[in-house]
């Protein structure tokens, strides 16, 4: 039986689907049999952070309606054959599907992968609903502004409600620089209001623009910050104990960096 | 020697003597011997004394001692003590309390009408309406409204009292835009002349 994971955030652009899409290729890179779902109905994007968007053909909404078998709707990735998608539609709306349904399709996927990871929608209506419905565990994003964190609050204790306890944390789009200088809100700061475990802290990086635009994961790349860091939680998610990242840059990484070794 | 630890009261039964439990067992001791002196003849018949210790606790010493007081009065024969084990104070009187073992969380509101203690931090975005006092064991970061129902002698009290807004009775203030340094200590908020005032607890 696999584990269903859902990623949610309450706040828009925080990263949910950036981090599901290098999450869920990360998972296969270790060798699991993961399916991502993109939950996000009407809205779908994680197609297209995933380089897949010319494949669809079916979506979920055709699998909870009938239209089609689940396995025709599954849509494998171009790097790893242990990663599939199964995307949003694009042309209905959240209320197209309901928690039960969703919980149904959770249960039918467990049995065929080891992770089902679920890309939540912004927001607390029923497309968050429909996500958490079937979900085992939770990773909560987030960004270090005090708007990101309220609504992670209010997320978290929703979850709680639904009977997810225990979810973890994940803050995204941390600038080390800003945070020494205090502009920014710093980590402890935010693990002490959410009071949940921290997963792991992704660093700020152009690279995540370049590789959501060329489909490409930054967890792929092994020269990026962010990839190593996604790569980390990868592994945590796992069972792992990886320390976290220093995000201090060293000295000799600075230097590294100017003459060109990084 | 007017302490009032020892109280004497009468019912069908016989005779009940309130031992007050804030009181040091010496004083009551001789303040009992005293009332004796005072009572002089009255308990004539055989009178059945039922001795009542509220909290305190009697060691085996202590008891003889009582026991021998009575024992040099006259008239009183049966002594039975009487422990009031109930240790908190009657529910009726202070108003029921209700404790929430968790943080409380944005969104989320604990509505109740007498105090609310929680052990665990209020979250900003997160509401606290008492019909009483409020008392929060960690970080106060919400909006808090004690004495809901206009009682102006509730308060509200945290570990670190940080909120957004508090409310007692019919009064409202709200954190100052600048964020003030708040002491690493408890503090207290209740009301004095329609204000509400922040000390330290």
């Amino acid at each position: 039986m696999g584990k269903c994971i859902v990623i949610t955030s309450g706040k828009g652009g925080v990263g949910k689907t950036t981090t599901s899409a290098n999450l869920g290729t990360g998972l296969a890179k270790l060798g699991k049999r993961v399916v991502l779902i993109d939950a996000d109905i009407g809205l779908r994007n994680l197609d297209v952070v995933l380089g897949l968007e010319n494949r669809i053909v079916y979506d979920i909404v055709d699998v909870v309606e009938g239209n089609c078998r689940l396995e025709q709707a599954l849509i494998k990735d171009k790097r790893y054959s242990s990663l599939c998608l199964l995307p949003a539609a694009q042309t209905r709306d959240k209320t197209a599907v309901n928690p039960d349904q969703m919980k149904e399709l959770c249960e039918k996927l467990k049995k065929d992968f080891d992770y089902i990871v679920i890309d939540s929608p912004a927001g607390i209506e029923q497309g968050f609903k429909n996500a958490i419905a079937g979900a085992d565990r939770a990773l909560v994003v987030t960004t270090p502004e005090v708007s990101a964190v309220r609504d992670a609050d209010r997320i978290i204790g929703m979850l709680e409600a639904e009977g997810l306890y225990d979810p973890e944390l994940i803050i995204n789009r941390v600038r080390i620089d800003m945070m020494n200088r205090g502009d920014m809100m710093n980590i402890e700061d935010m693990i002490e209001i959410l009071a949940i475990k921290l997963l792991g802290v992704v660093p700020e990086d152009e690279k995540i623009v370049i590789s959501t635009n060329k489909g490409e994961p930054v967890v792929l790349s092994d020269s990026s910050q962010s990839g190593e860091a996604f790569w980390n939680i990868t592994r945590r998610l796992e069972g792992e104990e990886i320390p976290l990242i220093s995000l201090e840059e060293g000295m000799l990484d600075r230097f590294k960096r100017i003459v060109g070794l990084r | 020697m007017q302490n009032n630890g020892v109280v004497f009261k009468g019912d069908l039964e016989g005779l009940i003597i309130i031992l007050h439990d804030e009181f040091d067992f010496s004083v009551i001791k001789d303040e009992l011997k005293s009332k004796f002196i005072q009572a002089g003849d009255f308990f004539d018949d055989d009178m059945i004394v039922r001795i009542k210790l509220g909290r305190r606790h009697l060691s085996l010493k202590e008891k003889k001692e009582l026991i021998k007081i009575f024992k040099n009065q006259n008239g009183i024969s049966v002594i039975e003590f009487i422990n009031n084990d109930n240790r908190f104070v009657d529910s009726k009187e202070e108003g029921d309390t209700l404790l929430i073992k968790r943080t409380v969380r944005s969104g989320q509101t604990i509505r109740f009408e007498g105090n609310i203690v929680i052990r665990g931090d209020v979250n900003p975005g997160a509401e606290i309406v008492a019909g009483g006092d409020i008392v929060i064991m960690g970080y106060f970061r919400g909006i808090g409204h004690a004495g809901a129902k206009g009682d102006v002698d509730a308060t509200i009290s945290a570990f670190r009292l940080e909120p957004a807004q508090l409310r007692i009775a019919n009064c409202i203030t709200r954190a100052p835009d600048i964020p003030v340094n708040s002491p690493d200590t408890p503090e207290i908020a209740f009301l004095k002349e329609k204000h509400i005032i922040i000390d330290h607890l």
